[in-house]
């Protein structure tokens, strides 16, 4: 099964079915079912926005997939590796290597570079993303990434 | 022989068996363990042992005893996992589609979508930064 890093936005997407990236972020999971990357970070960031948006009914049956998910681990595959503050000093210094090229924020440097750690460590098959500027940073440090555009 | 450890917010067991040490984690989670809100639970962490196949068949009513007693075994033949036994009280997980049911099951049904939140939030931040 491969082990995919999907960022938040792309977590959040699959997990939310309101959400607008929701339908082509499934589509990708069933072709191709992965293992997910999870590590302190994302998981605090998509759960910071599950839990936003525990407003209806939708936002509740996301919330209770990703705890079942959590409970589980099926899916979501924990990374003693990535511990924060390593993280956020291999981002720092992606930062300092990228910063002037990329029009990314910090959390995305984040992403990037605890992927990027992953994949030196022991083999990441893919990035998923739903973030323009992202998927650019994340193919510019080597890894293979996916974007997932809205079709119009 | 099996031996216990006590860590803050996470119980946990140690075991020394036939085949070394194993430390087992019931949800595969031990690197987070939940004590942040009132939704989250904490993570159990118990002992597991592996048998082989030949033990299991020799031994079927010791082992199933050790089960009922709450031990978690792991059945190896021919050097691989083959199957668990586990205590017959124990909750097994859900598979992923029986995760997902009721999410599939909304996004079905076409409603409305929104904004991506979490790009909403990256395009504010990139323009806070280009206003100063």
């Amino acid at each position: 099964m491969p082990l995919v890093y999907a960022d938040t936005s792309a977590l959040f997407a699959y997990l939310h079915p309101d959400d607008e990236f929701s339908g082509v972020v499934d589509a990708a999971m069933q072709k191709d079912p992965p293992d997910f990357v999870y590590w302190p970070f994302l998981r605090y960031e998509l759960r910071h926005n599950l839990r936003l948006a525990r407003t209806n009914s939708h936002g509740e049956a996301a919330w209770r997939a990703l705890r079942a998910a959590e409970k589980t681990a099926a899916r979501l595959r924990w990374q003693g590796e990535l511990t924060t503050d390593k993280m956020v000093d291999s981002a720092d210094e992606l930062s300092a290597e990228k910063a002037r090229d990329f029009d990314c924020g910090s959390s995305d440097y984040l992403h990037v570079s605890a992927a990027r750690r992953l994949n030196l460590l022991s083999g990441l098959d893919e990035f998923w993303t739903c973030d323009v500027a992202q998927a650019k940073l994340a193919r510019s440090v080597g890894l293979k990434t996916r974007l997932f555009e809205l079709k119009m | 022989m099996a031996w216990g450890v006590n860590v803050p917010f996470i119980p946990l067991t140690l075991s020394f068996c036939e085949t070394g040490l194993h430390l087992w984690a019931g949800v595969q989670s031990f690197g987070h363990p939940d004590t942040l809100d009132r939704d989250t639970f904490l993570v159990s962490i118990g002992p597991m042992t592996e048998i082989t196949s030949k033990q299991l068949h020799e031994q079927t009513a010791a082992m199933l005893d050790r089960a009922k007693g709450g031990q978690r075994m792991k059945v190896i033949r021919n050097g691989q996992s083959a199957a668990w036994l586990i205590p017959a009280n124990e909750e097994i997980d859900p598979a992923w589609d029986e995760i997902m049911a009721e999410v599939r099951k909304a996004r079905a049904k076409g409603a409305p979508t929104r904004p991506n939140p979490i790009l909403a939030e990256r395009k504010k931040r990139h323009y806070a930064a280009r206003v100063r």
